[in-house]
């Protein structure tokens, strides 16, 4: 008698019903535990990465008016960042998220005023680890993009530029291009 | 004695992957390096022994009709967690382990173990359930990371050791890896290779008695 009562169907629903609850209780208090240390996570490595493209300036910010609309050739772009050194704007810093190989990649770029690239950092990607993940992983690769013309016409040396894609990853390596190339022309469209 | 035994059984007799031939998707998919094949290994006995012991815990009151949804909940709450919690306090590791994490939810040996074990047994044996068989998971996914990482970008650890953090470099190997080894392709040929050995040898001892 007792099973029957157990497997009937409001029974069923109540006790999945107690499950679910508990657990969304408790991942919304363990969200409530990690969320600002996450946050602050971030928040670090974009700091980090951006000291060091542009080293010794402050990061304040930058009220933009409006950031482009992402398309198929132009990534995203966000947390636009002005490097300021004794008081005077030197560059910008921003993140962007062009697609890579296995999904999309969050390339932190500085673009120095005076027309060259301060360089990129690749902070989060999903790359294939031995191939693509040398973006992140090899620090001898990544440096290239310092000093190179910020005008967007960067590109791989299959496609005819000159930047030395990363051994059997040229998708990634156009990725970040393009985000340099994304950065340098927004930069461009900021001063115009 | 018992756990010895339960050990030897997870890890070589009735290894998940090399044996029942279970989670064969995040051992294909995580193994492309030796850290990240570690990494995943961990993180999910760690959720197997989680799970196994809730569980365990309430096979009485989770009625036979919605076990599975019941089980996925429980076993998806945990996997969360982790996520969370690696993301909050080990960010590397979360970083490298990325889009894997969440997927160990639809690991077939965490719901495999609910199911065959953790639902039926007492909440010690189950844990110890979790315990071995997350060995022999690790043990499976390391002998996978270290060979396609050896073979296909010629380095030991990479990520963790090494002056550049690049890893051990095998010198002829690094400059002339078999890049396919890393790539999806390598993961299958590597685990019909380990499973080829593997039954070899079984089949040599067996024939020893």
């Amino acid at each position: 008698m007792s099973e029957t009562k157990k497997e009937s169907m409001g029974m069923l629903a109540l006790v999945l019903f107690l499950i679910t609850f508990i657990t969304a209780l408790l991942l919304g208090f363990i969200n409530q535990v990690t969320a600002p240390q996450i946050a602050k996570n971030k928040e670090a490595t974009r700091a980090a990465a951006m000291a060091q493209l542009i080293p010794g300036a402050e990061f304040e910010l930058a009220e933009v008016s409006e950031v482009p609309a992402p398309d198929k050739n132009t990534p995203a772009i966000q947390n636009i960042y002005e490097a300021v050194v004794d008081g005077e704007t030197v560059g910008y810093c921003m993140e962007v998220l062009p697609s890579g190989f296995g999904g999309t990649l969050t390339v932190v770029v500085g673009v120095n005023l005076d027309g060259t690239i301060a360089g990129a950092q690749v902070t989060s990607h999903a790359e294939t680890p031995g191939l693509g993940a040398k973006a992140q992983a090899d620090p001898t690769w990544i440096p290239q993009f310092a000093g190179k013309p910020a005008d967007g016409s960067l590109a791989v040396t299959k496609d005819g530029g000159d930047i030395v894609s990363i051994t059997g990853a040229t998708i990634t390596s156009r990725a970040v291009t393009l985000a340099v190339n994304t950065a340098a022309n927004y930069v461009l469209s900021l001063e115009g | 004695m018992k756990f010895k035994d339960r050990l030897h059984s997870a890890v070589l007799l009735d290894n998940p992957v090399f044996m029942q031939t279970i989670g064969l998707c995040p051992s294909l998919a995580t193994t492309t390096s030796l850290s990240n094949a570690i990494g995943m290994g961990l993180a999910a006995t760690v959720v197997l022994i989680c799970s196994n012991i809730v569980i365990s815990l309430l096979r009485k009151f989770i009625p036979e009709k919605v076990r599975i949804a019941a089980f996925i909940t429980i076993i998806a709450g945990f996997v969360t967690i982790i996520d969370l919690s690696l993301q909050a306090f080990i960010p590397s590791l979360a970083a490298s382990l990325g889009l894997f994490l969440p997927l160990i939810v639809v690991n077939c040996i965490i719901l495999g173990r609910a199911e065959a074990y953790a639902s039926k047994n007492k909440v010690l044996p189950s844990a110890l359930d979790g315990v071995c068989m997350g060995i022999g998971f690790t043990f499976a996914l390391i002998l996978m990371g270290f060979f396609r990482e050896l073979l296909g970008a010629g380095t030991i650890l990479s990520g963790y050791v090494g002056a550049d953090k690049l890893g051990i470099k095998i010198p002829f190997l690094y400059e002339n890896p078999i890049s396919m080894m890393i790539l999806p392709a390598g993961g299958f040929l590597m685990m019909g290779f380990l499973l080829a050995t593997i039954q070899y040898f079984m089949n040599k001892k067996k024939g020893d008695k």
